[in-house]
Parts: C-alpha cells; structure tokens; sequence
C-alpha cells in the first residue's frame, strides 16, 4: 500500500533471469491455475513460489500481503458456504436446536473445497505478479512491453501513470493536512473518513489537470510525433 | 511548430486518470458480511468519461489491462487475473462500460442528458458487477445478487455520480 510497483534492488536469480521468461512463466502459472480444479495441485504451486521468493530473498514482501489474503480467504469460504450445497455435510454452522431442531446453515464439503481451490488460486496468481513486479526494474518491463511490439502511445501512458501515482497519493496527502491546519475536522472512524474527501477530491483532480497539461504541451514541444514511415 | 499537442494530452490526461483510479481504489471501506468493498474507483472512472470525452475506454481499458498484468491497481492494492476472475470482476469491467456512457454522454452540452449519462453509468457499472456476482457465486440467485451486489452499494453510488458531476461541473 505504501509504495506502488515496489521494485527491490537486489541481486538474486529472479532479478537476472530474462524478463521475457519471467512473463511467460506467469502466462503459465496463470493458465494452471485456472484450469486445475485440485486444491494438491494449487497448494503445491503456492508452495514453490513461496520456495522461489524465498530463495530470492523476496519473501518478507510476500508474508505482509498473508492477513489480507487470509481474509479475504475467510470471505470466499462464508460466501460459497452459504450459497453453495454439495458433497456430505460436515456440520452446521448454527448448531442444533437454535433455530431449529435441525441446525441451519450446513457447511458442506463441496463449499470447503470450492471456497479452498478459489482462494488458493487467488494466492498462486497474486504472489507469481508480486514476485515479477519486484524482481523486474521498470524500464526493463516497458522494454520487455515494447518488444512484445504494445503500441508507442499505450506504454507510454504506462510509464506517465506509473510516474503519476506516488505523486498523486502525495499531493493527496498535501492537501488533507492544508485542510486540517485550516481547522477543518472530518471527524472519527469511516464516516470522518469519508467526509474528509469532500473538501479534497476537488482541488487534487484540478490539480493534476493542470499539472498534466504542462506534460503534455512538453512532451509535444520536444517532439513526439507519429514516424512518418 | 506544433506536431499533434492533442494527441499529446491525451497520453497524458489518460495517464493521470489511471492515476487517479488507482489512488481510488486504494481508498477502499470493506463492509462486513459482504464480498464487494467500498471504494472510490467508481467516481473516478464517472470523471474520466467527463474529462476525456469518447476517449475515456482508452485508459479505463489500459487500467483493467495493467491490472490484470499485475500492478497493484485493484481495490486493497490488489492484482491479477484472480480479481477479475472474483467476485468482484464484474464491477470492474463495468467500468469499461460505464466510461463509454458517460464519455458518450458529455459529448453532448446538455446538463440534462450529461447528468442521465452519469446516472446510467453509475447503475451499468452495478449492474454489471450483482451479474457477475450471480455468475461467478454458484447458488446464488438473481434477487440474492441484487440484495447483496446493487441495494447496498446504490445510495454510494448514486451519490458518487452526484460528486463526479459537480466536480466535472466545476473544472470545466
């Protein structure tokens, strides 16, 4: 959350393998895990990518994403308990003789397994992009995006917006304590949270109107045309 | 002297919106109970059809892309193809949809049919999303996609419109 595109200078394997491999590495683990329906499988691959950021040395930014993942993991699992219905029941998740004599809400194997394999393969395909994001520099990416023959014009609206962002989330940052040296209050918890955007949103998007106009007028002014062939 | 300067701030204004969509949807208040977060993307994705016309599929497209790539661009600083293919996949490509309204709709000067299209492109988007919700969520029904994927998101959204209109109003 912090940083955006978090490359980690470091020398590892990962870092000096070809970018082109690496994005056809992730082509194949993508494919995988959306074809294989066995939670073995899943949790072998999630395993050896752990191995490989581990033998990198890129775990520890892998390990902080976990409390998300395992709730998010938790929501999936609620979600097809609730609506989904196969396999043997294991037991009930409101017990007998509360509502009634029966129990309700019966969790059940297929639901299990269903909410594991999808949640297992949200965690193989996050981790497999985490890990090219911060083994890959930048510039070798747009490169590698270039080769792969992106038009001109879209990678360098990457590039601009990857520029943009931390900027933006600092400029962001700016203007919220202007308003608050100002007196304003939003007050607590999410309510506050959501009243201190108002006297935001306005002045950061006017803001980097401007801001991308300037860039825009200069990237014309020094010369990007379309080649004339 | 000139060479295409339109052409030009179109990168640019197109890079800022990614941007901006990607600080919204950093910006995002999971509610218990339900799979689908609260954020901000939605207005920004309304403003991007407001500020780049017909051109605003570009960069909502190129953002969609660059998340399912993998940058961290999704709600909670998320990426990958998984989100799309999750619960809340839908509501995201409603985006594409609902930035081709809006752009479409503030072509025109009317107040009236640029307010509509906001709206329009504010109920595509969670149109989209309860669909996707019902597809993707086996059992779930239409009506249980409805209560849990479009009621409890639709005062926010509307209001998101509201805000996304006003602050288009304001800047031009």
């Amino acid at each position: 959350m912090s940083e955006i595109m978090s490359y980690v200078p470091a020398e590892s394997f990962l870092h000096r393998l070809p970018v082109l491999l690496k994005i056809a590495a992730i082509v194949g683990v993508v494919a995988a895990s959306v074809l294989t329906h066995s939670v073995a499988v899943l949790g072998a691959m999630v395993l050896l990518i752990g191995i490989a950021a581990g033998a990198a040395g890129l775990h520890r930014d892998l390990v902080r994403q976990i409390p998300l993942l395992l709730f998010l993991g938790v929501a999936l699992l609620l979600l097809t308990v609730v609506t989904m219905q196969s396999g043997e029941t294991l037991f009930h998740l409101i017990p007998y003789g509360i509502v009634s004599s029966a129990g309700a809400i019966p969790v059940t194997s297929g639901a299990v397994n269903f909410a594991a394999v999808l949640s297992l393969r949200f965690f193989a395909m996050l981790f497999v992009f985490q890990l090219l994001i911060m083994s890959t520099r930048p510039t070798e990416l747009t490169n590698a995006l270039m080769t792969l023959r992106m038009p001109i014009d879209y990678v360098l609206m990457f590039v601009i917006a990857l520029r943009f962002i931390p900027s933006l989330q600092l400029e962001g940052q700016r203007i919220h304590e202007a308003q608050l040296a100002r007196g304003y209050n939003p007050g607590k918890g999410m309510l506050g949270k959501i009243r201190s955007l108002r006297p935001l949103l306005v002045p950061l998007v006017s803001n980097s109107l401007s801001k991308t106009r300037v860039l825009g007028l200069t990237i014309d002014m020094r010369g990007y045309r379309t080649r004339v062939r | 002297m000139y060479g295409d300067p339109r052409r030009s701030l179109r990168i640019t204004r197109s890079a800022q919106v990614i941007a901006l969509i990607a600080i919204g949807s950093w910006f995002s208040i999971t509610i218990p109970f339900l799979p689908v977060p609260f954020t901000l993307q939605t207005l920004f994705v309304l403003l991007a059809g407001a500020l780049l016309k017909r051109y605003a599929v570009l960069p909502v497209g190129l953002y969609i892309l660059l998340g399912t790539l993998g940058l961290p661009l999704f709600h909670h600083g998320l990426a990958g193809p998984g989100i799309l293919l999750g619960p809340t996949g839908g509501y995201i490509a409603g985006f594409l949809g609902a930035a081709a309204v809006v752009g479409i709709a503030y072509e025109q000067t009317s107040p009236l049919l640029r307010g509509a299209g906001m709206t329009c492109g504010a109920l595509l988007i969670l149109a989209a999303g309860s669909l996707w919700l019902m597809a993707s969520s086996p059992g779930l029904t239409l009506a249980g996609a409805f209560v849990i994927g479009f009621l409890p998101f639709l005062p926010g959204d509307i209001l998101k419109a509201a805000a996304a209109y006003t602050i288009a109003g304001r800047l031009a």
